[in-house]
């Protein structure tokens, strides 16, 4: 049946003539061995130049400045944490001196993520919650020695991994605001919620050690800001908090001690509102100006007296200019106000403590408005001076821990630089991979198997 | 003595002796010369590379495999590049009308084929092989040689019938006897 084929078959291959084959495969396996010389020292060069342009990770963890036991130091600079950092659960990283945020540090984004770093080194540590977008400094706090971080319904401890669940106090969510100077109460923002609308907010007294609580009073969750509620006096002893236009301060006991009206729209500046001597609180002012000006409002910290209210005759710390918000996190030890800066996404529409505020992350701190916080040290006599900064758009909110902050030490940073671990163990699997092909096509050549 | 023959003893020798056949086997696997050439120069290159081990065992079975593999790689296909020539080229013998008509029927006939079936059908009815030989050669089951052979045969029936039914005359023949 197919001998036709087989005859047809073999009358066309005769009609072939030789070809000129010698040569041919000489010269092409000359070419080859070439090609093959040329990728093997370009695959070199392109390893040397991966380990040199870019080496593994550099946890920066050298030039410490300040020896451990004391409070720590300041890094003049954060970077973008590696994609892979380790959660402070995993591997705790002892104290930190700043905790900071940002929505899009990773392919995958960063909105339940911060970034901690290390009180004495630029170790880098995160702190996950994927069921709340929190904001440095707002939803997460850290205790004055840098040792916990407070954060929605749980106080986490750098030096052990742990988490203390806050008391529940019959909320759906327990922010933290300030810790008391001594580390030992924390207090506390309760809110209600009803589809994510904040309806109640009430400030507690915590004491996450003990598990004990104390209702300090309700606020108004349309006005109350996270953040700027509530800061305790230096010697631990009152307290001062604002709701709606009134200014309260009370004994940590919740009694009474004055009662005022903030004038003029003004408010509690934040956790580092007492005055260094202990008698005023400073409040952080509005104004809407200068027409003209490329985000047209200022911010003026002023000092009143605790107790009445009245302006306190202070050298004025001058007005800060084309910032979206600012906050007053401590003093330094030479008196100088240390604030968080955060700059706005240019032509957006000024914010201020009226915006938005019905939900959690919402008001004049959004991401949607900051492009980038710092910190600035701020004085009457000279310009701010920045203290922490950072890659546009990788610090959107900040917190420092009070101990830093009124230590004074700043060291040179070191911020994370290489791969990180994800992107690391992806090129270590791809170079294993490569090398495990590598390795079967030598012994398949080195059997003297044909391949196609 | 050229590189070649101090880097490769006895490789222009091997090639003296088996090139032709490696030709005829190259061209009716591709169906084109300059195709052909280059096929059977790359897997006579492979074998270089070899050449210390090879040349003492099977360097033509080396080869021919290599041939094959290549053949129906998809990468090699896709990069062989067409050459342009100013005539076709003709490197037959004696090319009588017959010879003519069968060359060109078996020519369209084998271009209809997939790769796969074409070097099954070089390997089982010009080389002669078994399946089981077809099978190793091509680094496949016996059973899939023999799909490859049903469906190419089923479409040279479809394409040049008289190519696989003996029963029918070839179109050289139909016309010589058209003529009579």
């Amino acid at each position: 049946m197919t001998a036709r084929l087989r005859g047809a078959l073999r009358e066309r291959a005769d009609q072939v003539e030789p070809y000129d084959l010698y040569r041919g495969a000489i010269d092409l396996a000359r070419r080859r061995r070439r090609r093959g010389r040329i990728l093997a020292a370009a695959a070199a060069v392109l390893a040397v130049a991966l380990t040199v342009i870019v080496p593994l990770d550099r946890p920066g963890q050298d030039l410490p400045a300040a020896p451990p036991g004391t409070p720590g130091s300041l890094p003049d600079e954060v970077g973008v944490p590696l994609w892979g950092t380790s959660e402070v659960e995993a591997e705790p990283i002892g104290a930190a001196s700043v905790v900071f945020g940002a929505p899009d540090w990773w392919p995958l984004g960063s909105k339940g993520d911060l970034a901690l770093v290390g009180a004495h080194e630029d170790v880098y540590g995160i702190s996950h919650d994927p069921e709340n977008f929190r904001y440095a400094g707002e939803h997460a706090v850290l205790s004055p020695d840098g040792t916990r971080l407070a954060t929605v319904g749980s106080v986490i401890d750098l030096g052990t991994g742990d988490h203390t669940p806050l008391p529940r106090l019959g909320a759906d969510l327990v922010v933290p605001q300030a810790w008391s100077p001594g580390g030992r109460l924390l207090a506390v923002t309760a809110y209600t919620t009803d589809d994510e609308i904040l309806t109640s907010a009430s400030l507690y007294l915590v004491d996450p050690g003990a598990g004990t609580f104390r209702v300090i009073r309700d606020l108004d969750p349309r006005t109350d800001r996270d953040g700027y509620t509530v800061a305790f006096s230096r010697d631990g002893g009152k307290l001062a908090y604002q709701t709606g236009a009134i200014v309260a301060v009370t004994t940590v006991d919740g009694q009474s001690i004055s009662r005022f009206t903030a004038a003029d729209g003004s408010h509690l500046a934040g956790k580092g509102a007492w005055t260094p001597d202990g008698a005023g609180l400073t409040l952080l002012r509005q104004s809407r100006c200068c027409d003209g000006a490329d985000y047209p409002s200022r911010w003026k910290l002023t000092m009143v007296d605790a107790i009445t209210g009245e302006e306190r005759s202070v050298p004025a710390i001058r007005e800060l200019t084309d910032l979206v918000a600012v906050r007053l996190l401590g003093w330094s030890r030479t008196g100088e106000a240390v604030v968080t800066a955060s700059h706005p996404f240019a032509g957006i529409d000024v914010a201020g403590f009226e915006t938005g505020g019905a939900r959690l992350g919402e008001g004049l701190t959004d991401y949607e408005w900051v492009r980038k916080t710092e910190v600035w040290a701020v004085s009457p006599f000279t310009t701010p001076r920045t203290l922490l900064t950072g890659p546009d758009l990788q610090i959107r909110s900040v917190d420092v821990a009070d101990d830093v902050i009124s230590g004074g030490l700043i060291r040179a940073a070191r911020p994370p630089s290489g791969l990180g671990p994800h992107l690391r163990n992806a090129l270590i699997l791809t170079v294993a991979g490569l090398l495990a092909l590598l390795a079967i096509r030598l012994r398949k050549r080195r059997r003297g198997d044909p391949r196609s | 003595m050229g590189v070649g023959e101090d880097r490769y003893p006895g490789f222009r020798d091997f090639v003296s002796a088996r090139g032709p056949a490696l030709s005829r086997a190259a061209y009716l696997l591709t169906g084109d010369h300059h195709a052909a050439e280059d096929l059977v120069q790359s897997a006579l290159a492979r074998v270089l590379r070899h050449w210390r081990k090879v040349r003492d065992g099977d360097p033509e079975g080396y080869v021919r495999r290599t041939m094959y593999h290549l053949q129906m790689s998809w990468w090699r296909r896709r990069r062989v590049p067409e050459r342009l020539a100013a005539a076709p080229p003709d490197r037959g013998g004696p090319d009588p009308h017959r010879t003519t008509a069968l060359r060109m029927t078996l020519d369209q006939a084998l271009d209809g084929l997939s790769p796969r079936q074409r070097a099954v059908l070089v390997l089982r009815f010009y080389e002669d092989m078994t399946e089981a030989q077809a099978a190793a050669m091509l680094g496949c089951s016996v059973g899939t040689v023999k799909r490859h052979t049903h469906d190419a045969l089923a479409r040279l029936r479809t394409t040049a019938p008289h190519l696989v039914d003996e029963d029918r005359p070839a179109p050289a023949e139909r016309a010589v006897r058209g003529r009579s």
